[in-house]
């Protein structure tokens, strides 16, 4: 047997300390008997009764001492928290799911009630409790007392973010004790995500408050592609599980119904719908499974604002391929007037007015045919990767223009005040190299001028608990977002750009199924009901009555 | 009287409140030794304080056993002229 309250020295030092304080009452106790007299004449000279409260008299009554020194003794046992030993020197993790999973329909209430019963089952003293949310917070530490349990579930709701009890489970198995054994596990909440190394000899078991029965209503997916045939607009694919009409969902666009037609198709988790044709003018979308109360039944997607970039083009630049590419881009809207301007096409010594500028300049002025002109936000690397791959420059035949035209075709990245790319005039001589006709050309333009105009990413989906996407290769702009962006929740989120975006919780970025050891039953965890402490209470009970029976029956002074 | 009243340890024990049945007066007492020595001094000052008032009154101090059967005893002083409790 343990005790959850103090070692054992300290509870007989308390007993001991119980026992004595009992004593020396009980000596200084008087218990009177009632009785009638003739006369208390002679004992009003002869009594002595204030001698009778001393240490040193002969000790009375040493039956109602034993009642009481027993008595007293059951509830220091019982304030002891006496609970089984266990020898096997385990250690146990329950983990809470806190994850969307676990809103609605009580099953939160359930998972808290299972996790204390678990707590008080379980040797305290190489338990703990684990809350796991967006983050993993402790609970219930090993060997704290269990009254703090509740205090601390009381506050907890269910966060909107995918179950995550599967990580952690993975990154708590590597924690090994001294015998080299991982904890066991006790997972309350929604099955544990996959797709991590787990080790074989995991021992874990599973409880899912879920009430039977229930059928999941909720978003799958949703993300969009840019339109194929309009920069400015976009399609929406919206997959659902547990829905079947598209009467049992609504979308709109900054609060306004959207008013358009879905295609349906059937997929594997459900079924799925896309929308074409939407407007890229950097609205939010939101969706809603009518009925649906929790976040699995709601998502939002930011879309990308795709307006087309005005430009003003230096007339002395605007001739031949390169005035018909400008003319020819639907996301370019060519402008007169430089101040309305948010890019330039210029030569090299033109005064853009200090905005981005896409220049032409002569071999001689500068060694590489691509220049990169950024004001210190990239690196390097990052620089030059942003042109060949977002620009579009990795579809250069570069070896091939270098031999035609004997010229060394080379990239290259710079820091100034401004943005601009600058390429040598001598590129656009269709009799000296074949850039112009080559499929990139067109590409490199519109692409450098959206860059040079500061667009921000089209982001194609944002899930909470997965890194942000990549842009899409074929028709964005700008640089990749940074891949260790990842939001934790649903809600807005802020971009390293300084822009924000909604995350939504889509059940298609939960991960694999669960790919470990199968969950034991929970009859394999040590424990059981074994509480000590109703018993001891009703013992007590019983000691009390027993006296109080002998008091009234005067058997008992 | 009553021969009991010199040797109450025969009827009380222990720690008692004793109440007087004709006063009410409540005396709180533990029987020791002691305190019976001292019961017993009390008492017999009183009944030498009785048979000093009726001696000097030149009287007879009769004391009867209320438990027991009183004409007998006045019997026994009638016919030998003292009687002894």
């Amino acid at each position: 047997m343990n005790l959850g309250a103090w070692a054992w020295g300290v509870f007989f030092a308390g007993l001991v300390a119980l026992w004595g304080a009992l004593f020396l009452l009980q000596r200084l106790k008087v218990r009177h008997r009632e009785q009638r007299v003739l006369t208390t004449l002679f004992w009003h000279e002869a009594q002595e009764e204030a001698r009778a409260r001393t240490l040193v008299e002969r000790f009375r009554h040493p039956l109602a001492y034993l009642f009481i020194a027993a008595l007293a003794s059951l509830l220091w046992l019982a304030a002891s928290m006496p609970s089984r030993k266990d020898q096997t020197g385990e250690r146990f993790c329950v983990l809470v799911d806190g994850s969307a999973d676990m809103a609605g329909q009580g099953r939160l209430a359930r998972a808290v009630e299972r996790a204390e019963e678990w707590a008080q089952r379980l040797p305290r003293a190489r338990t703990e409790v684990l809350w796991v949310g967006a983050n993993t917070e402790t609970l219930l530490a090993a060997g704290e007392d269990i009254a703090w349990l509740r205090t601390r579930l009381a506050a907890r709701d269910a966060e909107a973010c995918n179950s995550r009890t599967g990580a952690v489970l993975a990154a708590m198995a590597d924690a090994k004790d001294a015998a080299g054994r991982s904890p066991r596990f006790v997972v309350i909440g929604a099955a544990p995500e996959g797709g991590r190394s787990l080790p074989e000899n995991l021992s874990w078991t599973h409880e899912d408050p879920a009430e039977q029965g229930e059928a999941a209503r909720e978003v799958v997916a949703l993300g969009l592609t840019p339109d194929a045939e309009r920069w400015d607009q976009v399609d929406v694919r919206l997959e659902l599980r547990g829905v079947q009409a598209a009467a049992d969902w609504s979308l709109d666009l900054d609060g306004a119904a959207w008013q358009g037609t879905a295609d349906e198709q059937d997929t594997a988790k459900g079924k799925a719908w896309l929308l074409r044709g939407i407007p890229a003018n950097g609205q939010t979308l939101h969706v809603q499974i009518h009925g649906v109360q929790s976040e699995r039944g709601r998502a939002a997607l930011r879309l990308p604002d795709r307006r087309p970039v005005a430009v003003f083009v230096d007339p002395a630049v605007n001739q031949g391929p390169l005035a018909q590419v400008l003319s020819a881009d639907p996301s370019l809207r060519l402008t007169g007037a430089p101040a309305e301007a948010a890019v330039c096409v210029a030569g090299p010594d033109t005064d853009c007015g200090g905005k981005p500028a896409l220049r032409l300049v002569p071999q001689a002025a500068q060694e590489q045919a691509f220049l990169l002109q950024h004001t210190g936000e990239l690196d390097d690397e990052a620089a030059l990767s942003l042109a060949l791959g977002e620009f579009g420059l990795d579809r250069i035949d570069a070896r091939d223009m270098a031999q035609s035209s004997g010229w060394s075709i080379a990239l290259g990245s710079t820091v100034g005040a401004t943005r601009e790319f600058r390429l040598w005039t001598e590129l656009l001589d269709r009799g000296r190299i074949s850039f112009v006709e080559s499929r990139a050309f067109p590409i490199v333009v519109g692409r450098a001028l959206h860059w040079l105009a500061g667009e921000a990413p089209v982001v194609p989906f944002l899930a909470a608990g997965s890194p942000l996407p990549l842009p899409l290769s074929t028709a964005s702009t700008g640089f990749a977002p940074a891949a260790d962006v990842m939001a934790l929740t649903a809600g807005d989120w802020a971009l390293p750009d300084g822009s924000t975006v909604p995350a939504a919780l889509l059940r298609g970025a939960a991960g694999p199924a669960w790919n470990g050891p199968p969950a034991q039953p929970s009859a394999a965890f040590p424990g059981g009901t074994w509480n000590l402490l109703p018993w001891l209470l009703a013992l007590a009970f019983v000691l009390f009555l027993t006296e109080w029976f002998l008091y009234k029956g005067q058997r008992l002074p | 009287m009553r021969t009991s009243d010199r040797h109450p340890e025969r009827e009380l024990q222990g720690d008692l409140r004793l109440t007087d049945c004709e006063s009410g007066a409540v005396e709180n007492v533990s029987l020791t030794p002691a305190v019976l020595d001292r019961y017993r001094a009390a008492y017999d000052r009183f009944q030498e304080g009785l048979a000093a008032v009726a001696s000097r009154r030149h009287a007879g101090l009769l004391a009867l056993d209320v438990e027991k059967p009183v004409v007998p005893q006045l019997a026994q002083l009638f016919e030998q002229g003292r009687y002894s409790v």
